[in-house]
């Protein structure tokens, strides 16, 4: 049995695509500050992102989110199928809902473009896609030694500072392969920064949390025509999923999505087809 | 020259063959039991060097290809994963395959915190990180405690969420008790690394799971084991002032220490380090307070203490001595012992007009007073605690004496000079005993509490007062008030928990014994004699009462609700017995209930709703009960009515709805409180044309009731590094009053509001500000009576113009509306220069810079409007010594 349950938990992904329950034996906490508007300095906002590190594979995720997904996983063994009251959620607000697992065949993004409409997609990238240039700058961050490396990612230019003692090729958001813990990174222009809050050794089992097995997409590519396309028209696109239908107020949900949309035309990662 | 050549040729071949012919090392990784091993960093460096020159990851299989792309003759080849042990290896830069097997191990991180979130939770412990909240006049925790959102001083007590403390800790021990003020003004800033708050703290290990509790304590976790304190040594002049401070500390795993020696006439109330801020806890029933009687009958006639920085107006002169000591054995039992003593002489003067508003009129009087006080006082607690999750067991004995001679000259309405004496001993003697174990698998508990204490006091009034009543209305020389106290306290119960899935169920069986004695002698001294007043006013009174108790309680907790019900009972008898005049005696039976609820929602991680609700019978004990007339103070002639228990029953709950968000940093709540409280006897005033007061005790059923609200917000702001914190309050009372046998309602309502900003943005100064309006209007029937208004503002600012060195300025500005001046400022300015490294201050104060003479202060007490006049400090300067030590 216990055999069982160690096979159970180094498999990080199911049959269903979804994300299984592992066990994590690191934490790693970042703050992000990022800019969702590039014309809008004001609009620079920050949150608390995890990076739970389990012996085949880690898991990164905003810490709200992963509150929500404990609270459902209790609520759940309780009985509860519903979840968390919805003032949990608003308790716990969280701007980004994906989940960037890596595990040896791959990195896998789960995300979704609204909380209204919980369609999660998945999609897939290669385990080592980072071509990282590690160059000799050494520095000392919160006592670790530290060395800087750069890649270029979603068309963005990013520098990396790397633990070269913590001898995890991982880091925030899909950033690995670095020959130590990413320490902090941010872009050339400075609109997303992922800096370390701290490293603590736990024992814990992690257990994401989705409704539904996600649709899964054929690439990155795909994920990011159709988040700008469901910019364009949130409406259309949430009804077109059958789960919503908007009878009055039409006209006001259009506007307010597409004003929500104007002001997030930042990502992380730059694949508007508008750039192309 | 040819052989510089051929060096140079050597040289550009060396240089082309390393970038065009790269060396590559190919090899494979495995475990012990020869499973390949993915994800292996594979690194190079220099030899000698830190920088890492080039990497590579191992694949699925193991494998790795790496290539070496410098002109080093070696190099040196980390092979690492967290999982397994880390191999080095020196090779030749050349091609080369090569086979690992790593061993596995488990590695352990070193736990990093980089930039700590300022506040966070970890199940019920919130961390404040000390450094967010240092300012760089900061010394001592206490200094940082005050600013932290959540939490409010109110002079050395620490509340947090408006409640005040269970237990103050230093790394887990509980040293001071409740006495924490002598640990947070002295213990460095240096040696703390995190101030925790533990939220509904279990004390009592072995009740852990069993039951909840529904306070906070404070935990300071110190960064290491040391030895460490503050000293101080300041003199100054106008006249010779001093203020010495030493105290030193020691904390370690299983002992700590703490010893403190203070003196000053600076105006520093140093007594005030060895006050109580937190309850003892008394098996289940931790919350249950000690039943302190008010022992003191009588005393001269005192001014209301401002309401700002003593230091300002206390003309003192103490002395105090601390020692505190805790060791922890092996075995889990801590023994502990506190000893304390001080000696304070103080001076006091000031003026006071009284309005004293009845429904027949005003009466206005106004006092010139000038009083010594010379106090000392003794106490020593002894404690032994085992507690794990075993057993519970503690023994507390405490000792205490105080001795108090005070005197005061009184010269009432510019006319009358009156002198008066006191001198109060008080000594006590208590010992508490608690115990919580397994008896089968059931938990029980044994208390015993034991009390005695004894009083012996006197007042002298001179000339005589209240000659219509003590002496036939012939003026007289002398009045002497002599009573003695006696209370002896004896309780001891049983309880018994029980948990059946979410419900523990508690119950507690008891029985208190308590006697009282009461002898007092009022003494008429005339010249000439008057034949016939000459025995003067006496009481001998023995009051006892025996309650059987049970208090069966039901308390209920799951992830979000924890719920308790009370239902005590108890079975009492009260007799009284008046030795003289008459040796007449009443005896009380009966059975009363006090039941009570609690209720602690927990409506989301943020929010957090509580409501209590509690009925409560009382009785009567000896300060309502002598037949006979006391002077209870020149102006105050008190009695009740013979043979006569009073009895009242008070209704309260309250509500409140706390709000913690702890990424923002934003801290709020919000308290209802309601209460009536319903007496079967009221105070018949007679007040005369002096505003001297004489008070029976009447058989008159009333209700007295009070409502209140009070909501605080208090917010961190990181990006400008200020804290903010709110404080409004709304409190209604009306409660009936009686003067000369007339029946009037008094309704008092008043409003506060007060606001704290902590500002440390600048590198050049950081201040805090506390401003504070309150109002208070108050009708008596249908007249209005006078309105107090008051604002303060508070400004301390420290100045840092070069390194090391601090101007702080102390500002206080106070608008009143008095009879005859509104507004009111003091400034205080302090020089400070720090010697780098060691880290020793030196101060130069100047105290009352403006030199303001008199601080007026309005307030009220029942149906008078009292306005004081203090006399403060005259402008002095105090040249300071103080480091910290380690």
């Amino acid at each position: 049995m216990k055999k069982m349950m160690i096979f159970f938990f180094l498999i990080c992904t199911n049959v269903f695509g979804q994300v299984s329950p592992f066990k994590c034996s690191i934490e790693v906490i970042y703050k992000m500050t990022y800019q969702p508007d590039s014309t809008n300095d004001l609009s620079r906002s920050s949150e608390y992102m995890g990076l739970f590190v389990g012996d085949s594979c880690s898991l990164f995720q905003s810490i709200n989110s992963y509150y929500t997904d404990s609270a459902m996983y209790a609520e759940n063994t309780k009985g509860n199928a519903i979840g968390p009251s919805v003032s949990f959620y608003n308790d716990n607000p969280t701007k980004f809902r994906y989940h960037v697992l890596k595990t040896q065949e791959g990195i896998h993004t789960y995300d979704r473009f609204s909380s209204v409409v919980a369609l999660l997609y998945k999609y897939s990238e290669e385990r080592y896609i980072f071509q990282w240039n590690v160059l000799n700058d050494t520095t000392t961050i919160a006592t670790l030694h530290c060395q800087k490396a750069e890649t270029v990612f979603g068309n963005r230019k990013w520098y990396a500072w790397f633990a070269p003692d913590i001898p995890v090729s991982d880091g925030p958001y899909k950033f690995s392969g670095l020959p130590g813990l990413i320490v902090k990174i941010s872009d050339s222009q400075n609109y997303w920064n992922f800096d370390l809050i701290s490293i603590s050794n736990v024992d814990r089992v992690i257990r994401p949390y989705y409704y539904k097995s996600p649709l899964r997409l054929k690439n990155k590519e795909e994920f990011f025509h159709l988040k700008e396309k469901y910019q364009k028209n949130p409406l259309e696109m949430d009804e077109a999923s059958g789960r919503i239908s908007i009878m009055s107020g039409r006209e006001a949900y259009s506007k307010r999505a597409q004003e929500k949309a104007k002001a997030d035309n930042n990502w992380i990662e730059i694949y508007h087809y508008r750039n192309r | 020259m040819r052989r510089r050549l051929i060096l140079l040729i050597q040289f550009i071949f060396a240089f082309i063959g390393n970038v065009f012919s790269q060396s590559i090392i190919t090899g494979s990784i495995e475990d012990s039991l020869h499973n390949p091993i993915a994800g292996v960093n594979v690194v190079y460096r220099k030899i000698t060097g830190n920088v890492i020159m080039g990497y590579v990851i191992s694949d699925r299989n193991g494998m790795f290809e790496l290539k070496l792309n410098d002109s080093m003759d070696s190099i040196l080849l980390s092979i690492r994963h967290i999982s397994y042990q880390e191999k080095k290896v020196v090779l030749k830069n050349t091609s080369g395959k090569y086979h690992f097997i790593l061993g596995s191990k488990v590695t352990v991180l070193k736990d990093v915190v980089v930039a700590k979130k300022p506040i966070y939770q970890i199940n019920d412990t919130i961390n404040y990180d000390v450094n967010t909240f240092t300012y760089k006049e900061d010394r001592v925790i206490g200094d940082v405690i005050r600013k932290l959102p959540g939490i409010e001083m109110e002079g050395n007590k620490i509340l947090y969420n408006g409640k005040p403390l269970l237990k103050y800790y230093i790394n887990g021990l509980n040293l001071l008790d409740g006495r924490y003020a002598i640990a947070n003004n002295n213990l460095p800033i240096d040696a703390v690394k995190n101030v925790q708050i533990i939220e509904n703290d279990q004390p009592i290990k072995i009740l852990d799971s069993l039951t909840f509790s529904n306070s906070a304590s404070l935990n300071i976790q110190l960064k290491k084991y040391l030895t460490t304190g503050t000293a101080k040594l300041g003199i100054g002049a106008g006249p010779l002032l001093w203020d010495a401070n030493l105290t030193p500390m020691t904390f370690n795993k299983s002992f700590q220490i703490i010893n403190s020696f203070q003196a000053n006439n600076i105006g520093d109330d140093i007594s005030k380090q060895l006050n109580s801020y937190t309850a003892d806890d008394v098996g289940f029933f931790f919350d249950a307070p000690l039943p302190v009687n008010n022992y003191k009958f009588t005393g001269v006639r005192d001014l209301a203490q401002p309401p700002f920085d003593k230091k300002r107006w206390l003309e003192n002169n103490i002395k105090m001595g601390s020692s505190n000591l805790l060791k922890k054995f092996d075995n889990g039992l801590e023994l502990k012992g506190n000893i304390s003593v001080y000696n304070d002489y103080q001076q006091i003067a000031g003026n006071t007009y009284t309005k004293i508003s009845t429904p027949g009129g005003n009466i206005i009087v106004s006092e010139n007073l000038h009083n010594n006080y010379n106090t000392s006082d003794l106490q020593g607690d002894f404690t032994l605690l085992k507690n794990d999750k075993k057993i519970y067991l503690k023994n507390k004995l405490s000792i205490g004496k105080k001795w108090d001679d005070k005197n005061g000259l009184i010269l009432r309405n510019q006319s009358n000079s009156l002198s008066q004496w006191e001198k109060l001993h008080f000594f006590f003697i208590n010992n508490v005993f608690t115990s919580t174990m397994f008896l089968g698998k059931h938990l029980v508990g044994f208390n015993a509490n034991i009390h005695y204490s004894e009083s012996p006091q006197r007042l002298t009034v001179s000339p005589g007062v209240f000659q219509n009543i003590l002496n036939d209305s012939l003026p007289y020389n002398k009045a002497t008030q002599q009573v003695l106290y006696k209370d002896l306290f004896i309780d001891n119960n049983l309880s018994f928990i029980q948990r059946v899935g979410h419900i523990s169920l508690i119950a507690k069986l008891g029985i208190l014994f308590q006697q009282q004695l009461l002898e007092s002698n009022l003494g008429v001294e005339s010249l000439p004699i008057n034949p016939a007043k000459q025995d003067g006013f006496g009481n001998d009174i023995q009051f006892t009462a025996i309650k059987a108790y049970l208090n069966p309680t039901l308390r209920y907790n799951n992830m979000s609700w924890k719920l308790q019900l009370e239902m005590p009972a108890r079975l009492q008898q009260f007799s009284l017995k008046y030795k003289i005049p008459t040796g007449a005696s009443t005896t009380l039976n009966n059975v009363v209930f006090n039941p009570n609820m609690s209720v602690v929602y927990d409506i989301s991680s943020l929010w957090e709703l509580f409501f209590n609700m509690r009925y409560d019978n009382q009785f009567g004990d000896l300060s309502q009960l002598y037949n006979d007339y006391m002077l209870t103070s020149y102006n105050r002639l008190q009695k009740s009515k013979t043979g006569y228990i009073g009895q009242s029953n008070q209704w309260s709950n309250s509500l409140s709805l706390k709000y913690k968000n702890l990424v923002n940093s934003l801290l709020a709540d919000v308290m209802f409180h309601y209460d009536r409280t319903r007496n079967n006897y009221l105070a018949n005033n007679f007040i005369d044309a002096v505003g001297a007061t004489s008070m029976e005790m009447l058989l008159l059923g009333n209700a007295r009731k009070t409502t209140s609200v009070t909501a605080t917000v208090s917010k961190l702001y990181s990006p400008i590094k200020s804290t903010f914190k709110l404080i409004g309050n709304i409190n209604n009372t009306t409660s009936p009053q009686l003067f000369n046998s007339d029946m009037s309602m008094l309704k008092i309502s008043s409003y506060t509001a007060s606001m704290v900003i902590y500002n440390n943005l600048f590198e050049l100064f950081d201040f805090n500000y506390r401003m504070n309006l309150s109002f208070i209007t108050s009708r008596l029937s249908e007249k209005k009576l006078d309105d107090i208004r008051l604002q303060t503002h508070l400004l301390e600012m420290n100045v840092f113009p070069v390194k090391h060195q601090m101007l702080t300025i102390h500002s206080d500005f106070y608008i009143n509306k008095l009879r005859t001046k509104k507004n009111q400022a003091f400034l205080d300015v302090k020089y400070t220069y720090t010697l780098p490294k060691k880290k020793i201050d030196f101060a130069l104060s100047c105290n009352n810079l403006l030199n303001t003479k008199n601080y007026i202060i309005l307030y009220n007490s029942s149906y008078s409007i009292i306005e004081s006049q203090y006399g403060l400090r005259p402008r002095q300067f105090v040249a300071t010594v103080r480091f910290s030590f380690k």
